[in-house]
């Protein structure tokens, strides 16, 4: 396999609050290949929200990345000046969001602001730049986008809306674009075509995508490979029939079962008990022991008093608990993601 | 088997008032003729995108909204009218749970207060009994009845829509409408108000009328389910039966751009064009036509009315005509 | 309600938190730490506390009576400088640690009753314009309609007019004085309460916590007066104690241009403008009232900053 073309090493991101620091972000590592999707997935409050602002250096405040490496094609974006930052930011790694409403400057019209990323950043005048936005419009589906140029973002609905982000990412065909719950404020038939869009695209411009989302039905439809998360860390890694078909980590075989699903009625849905612990109180031990039934049952007394490794257990397959851990002799100790 | 709730051409019309004298600049019929019919100890889940009028058809059954129109029967007897919803005798048997377990609850009082409300108002017992009251509903929904001297903000989501829960159960109703209880909560926490719900609805024979844009949910907690499209009923069948069969192209378009958990039914979709249109103009005939594959000119120009096809209800020109053959094969064709 | 069975709970997944078990902190409770916390409310609170202890104590920090006229009691001239022994002034003179004014009376005196008069002032006016101005404001949002629209019209015509013009003209046809003033300062400063209660009465009236009273049965004049008003006062809190500042200020201003308290009421803008012409000449005359009100005024304003955060229970983290 190539050398992947976003590489997330040891990525740690800590939140100050008043309660005490919050470790959002704890020593994520992941590999992103070009042209694929990686999914992070995970209730709120997980981090990947956070992780996906760290790597694009966009953590708000209280939050500071605090350690690790992202390498893009080799180059480490947390060792860049501000310039440089800025000038990979839009032309090599992009970024869109769950409101694109608010993601839209309200005063101009969408066509000036499409145009002014040519003009930013492939340095094109202004002709040339509104032609090119005007292809582009055409590219992510906007009928008719002559009009549309003019258009300011209230007249625009949620899903046109989220057209036109994603018309602004892609301007400068990035090698990366960074899609953070792209689909949670729309509605069902609007997301299928959102989404068939995206997949379109990378086809198009070959285009690799990290892709935030709670929704396990998303990244069932979109994802090469999966990261689960849960309080700041990767739980489990796998490519994404791995992950749905013999998923290893108790949260995640929690979680899917917990989805209700269209085929059948059940009569209870399985539930994990309790809530998310909170960054500043974080338990000993493995983060999930307190609401995890597996360990209740299994009686592994290193749940509660050692934090367990994100280990290998199989081709392309990691998995941060102690119950599915190799035997000590067997370990491998490896934590890179291939 | 008796219907409990009953609606026979219930509309609901938003008048919009513009300019400095208040004059009416339009018109939006948010949600137009709806008959339908639960009977006790059912449940009716309604399904449709925003703007569907799902939210509006719930608010007009709670009182929220005074119909525009039509017939609100429950149990048996009339309770609507025209100015202020419903007969306040009514509320007491009919109660609803919000949506957003963040502003549905007062952050100014305990919520053991929010709960109380209900017979506060309507003067059941005394302040030890109501005290009583409050803290027996309050460990039915699973919560310590110590939490009711805790403030809102204290509650995480999901606890939150416990209390909201609770709140609607204290005066005993017989009909509890959902409105999307579960859309602003995580898939786990989604999954234990689901549970709750449905323990709830056995233990005390509730009829449910449960809102919900999520049809895995619907699927999950309805014995019936009504598709909405702009304000209209679109089709309405036994859950099973729609899920298995939809004949609405919409209902049929929605089930499939649905995403399954499952990376095996990947990319089996079919995609709808277009968007919904603006309810302040709505297309003439059928509303769904713009954006149908199956569309003719008698759908342009007359509205289809819901006709039995087997158990299922259905508003279709195509359907009725014979015209619909599964909108896969229709997709496939253009 | 059947008493809860143990399935019950199991099945609905108790969750039971160690948090939710201890005590419970009252809201107030809360609100007070948050307040204790905020720089500026603590700054706000010390000056109002002065001022009120002083306004208090005054007969007791007074060294003379406030109208006392000293010309022939003790060796001192008209708008004589301040005096103060451990200063350096001359032992044998009497003391007068901010000067004596224009009709031979001493300054720190009058300033010291004067807290009373002017605390009272920003009181009355911000007490009788919440009254006015949350009731119509209230009225208007909640209940909507035509009775908004004569409302908030008539809200708009009082608006229209420079306030201190208007509590002039008031003033003018009602005759000097200061129960005048005082009466002229609310009726211009309900529009603005209207306006606050309005707007947040209106944004508090949609959220889902009244729908649910509603749907409980609740009437409406009990969804106004415990869930609507209870949580649209946070603005309005904040806006009648900075409205105590502006109300001290008006009445300050009223009294400098000889509208307001009269002569000899020891009234800090009284004061300050009686000797408005001497500024150079004895400029503690201008100087000591002029810091008095700046004081009291901003410490309400302080005050009204810190509540503004540490009013809203959601900001709680």
């Amino acid at each position: 396999m190539s050398e992947p073309i976003l590489q997330i090493r040891n990525l740690s991101t800590v939140f100050s609050t008043r309660a005490g620091d919050a470790l959002a972000v704890d020593a994520v590592t992941l590999d992103l290949n070009a042209g694929e999707t990686l999914c992070i997935v995970g209730e709120s409050g997980c981090g990947k929200s956070i992780t996906a602002l760290s790597v694009a250096g966009l953590v708000p405040y209280p939050g500071k990345v605090v350690g690790g490496e992202v390498l893009l094609t080799g180059a480490d974006l947390r060792k860049m000046t501000p310039a440089e930052t800025a000038k990979v930011r839009g032309n090599r790694l992009s970024m869109i969001f769950q409101d694109p409403s608010s993601a839209l400057n309200p005063v101009h019209t969408v066509g000036k602001q499409i145009a002014e990323v040519y003009r930013l950043h492939k340095g094109m005048d202004a002709k040339q730049a509104e032609a090119a936005a005007v292809e582009l419009l055409g590219a992510v589906g906007i009928p008719d986008p002559q009009r549309r140029m003019k258009a300011y973002p209230h007249e625009m609905s949620g899903g046109m809306a989220q057209r036109i982000m994603i018309a602004m990412a892609l301007a400068c065909q990035p090698e990366v674009l960074i899609a953070d719950e792209p689909t949670t404020a729309l509605d069902v038939t609007i997301q299928a075509q959102i989404l068939e869009l995206m997949r379109q695209l990378q086809k198009d411009f070959g285009t690799a995508i990290i892709l935030i989302t709670h929704d396990l039905g998303v990244v069932a439809e979109m994802a090469d490979h999966v990261a689960v998360m849960y309080a700041g860390q990767i739980v489990e890694y796998a490519d994404v029939r791995t992950l749905f078909k013999s998923p290893k980590h108790p949260y995640t075989q929690a979680l899917l079962r917990s989805v209700p699903s269209m085929g059948a009625s059940q009569d209870m849905l399985e539930v994990i008990e309790g809530r998310v612990p909170q960054l500043t109180n974080l338990p000993e031990g493995c983060l999930f022991a307190p609401r995890c039934a597996v360990r209740r049952t299994a009686d592994e007394s290193r749940c509660t008093t050692i934090t367990p490794d994100l280990l290998r257990v199989g081709p392309g397959h990691h998995c941060r608990c102690w119950l599915t851990a190799p035997s000590a002799d067997e370990s491998s100790r490896e934590v890179e993601l291939v | 088997m008796s219907a409990l709730l009953e609606l026979r051409g219930v509309r609901k019309e938003f008048v919009i008032r513009g300019g400095a004298l208040q004059r009416v600049v339009g018109r939006v019929n948010a949600v137009t003729d709806i008959d339908l019919s639960i009977e006790r100890g059912r449940t009716l889940g309604v399904v449709g995108e925003s703007g569907c009028g799902k939210s509006t058809l719930a608010r007009v059954v709670v009182g929220l909204h005074p119909a525009s129109g039509g017939q609100i029967i429950f149990d048996g007897k009339q309770i609507n009218n025209a100015t202020s919803g419903i007969d306040v005798a009514s509320t007491r048997r009919i109660q609803m749970v919000f949506q957003d377990p963040y502003s549905s609850l007062d952050p100014r009082v305990p919520v053991g207060a929010s709960i109380a409300e209900g017979l506060v108002v309507h003067g059941i017992g005394d302040a030890a009994s109501q005290r009583q009251a409050v803290g027996e509903i309050l460990q039915r929904v699973g919560l310590p009845a110590q939490a009711a001297d805790r403030y809102p903000h204290e509650f995480s989501g999901g606890q939150r829509q416990r209390i909201g829960i609770a709140r609607a159960l204290i005066l005993e109703p017989e009909l509890l409408v959902c409105d999307e209880p579960t859309s602003a909560l995580d898939v786990s926490v989604q999954a234990q108000i689901l549970n709750l719900l449905r323990l709830l609805k056995k233990q005390l024979n509730l009829t449910m009328m449960f809102i919900s844009h999520n049809l895995a949910v619907v699927r999950h907690i309805a014995d019936d389910v009504m598709v909405m499209y702009l304000g209209h009923i679109v089709e309405v069948a036994p859950a099973a039966t729609l899920f298995a069969n939809p004949h609405h192209p919409y209902s049929q378009a929605l089930l499939s751009a649905t995403p399954v958990a499952d990376p095996d039914q990947r990319g089996k979709r079919l995609r709808l064009a277009g968007e919904l249109p603006s309810p302040l103009n709505p297309p003439s005939g059928c509303p769904f036509h713009p954006r149908c594959p199956l569309a003719n000119d008698r759908c342009k120009a007359e509205l289809p009315a819901l006709t039995a096809v087997g158990p299922t209800r259905v508003a279709c020109h195509a359907v009725a005509e014979g015209r619909a053959f599964s909108l896969h094969q229709a997709m496939a064709v253009q | 309600m059947t008493s809860l069975d143990a399935a019950t709970a199991r099945a609905a997944e108790i969750v039971i938190e160690d948090g939710l078990l201890g005590n419970p902190v009252p809201l107030w409770k809360q609100t007070w730490k948050r307040l204790l916390r905020k720089r500026s409310a603590q700054v706000g609170m010390i000056f109002i506390g002065f001022m009120i202890l002083v306004a208090i104590f005054a007969p007791i920090i007074a060294p003379y009576d406030p109208n006392q006229v000293l010309i022939g009691v003790e060796d001192i001239k008209r708008r004589e400088a301040p005096c103060v022994h451990l200063l350096g002034c001359d032992v044998a003179k009497p003391q007068h640690i901010m000067g004596i004014d224009g009709n031979a009376r001493d300054v720190f005196s009058r300033l010291v009753y004067g807290s009373r008069i002017s605390l009272m002032i920003g009181v009355i006016t911000v007490s009788a314009a919440l009254v006015m101005g949350v009731f119509l404001g209230a009225i208007a949002g909640f209940f909507g309609g035509w009775l908004d629209n004569l409302i908030m019209r008539v809200m708009d015509v009082i608006l229209g007019f420079p306030s201190l013009l208007l509590a002039i003209a008031i003033v003018a046809v009602l005759g000097p004085g200061i129960v005048n003033a005082l009466l002229a300062i609310s009726v211009v400063s309900v529009p603005g309460y209207a306006r606050v209660t309005r707007a947040s009465v209106l944004s508090v009236k949609s959220q889902d916590f009244v729908s649910a009273s509603r749907v409980l049965g609740a009437s409406k004049w009990r969804i106004l007066f415990t869930r609507v008003l209870p949580n649209a006062l946070t603005p309005i809190v904040v806006l009648a104690t900075m409205g105590i500042a502006g109300g001290i200020l008006e009445a300050a201003g009223l009294s400098f241009l000889g509208l307001g308290a009269q002569p000899p009421m020891a009234e800090w803008g009284t004061m300050l403008g009686s000797e408005k012409d001497q500024i150079f000449s004895s400029p503690h005359l201008v100087f000591f009232p002029g810091i008095a009100i700046v004081i009291t005024v901003l410490g309400f304003n302080l005050l009204g900053d810190g509540l503004r955060d540490a009013l809203d229970p959601r900001l709680n983290a």
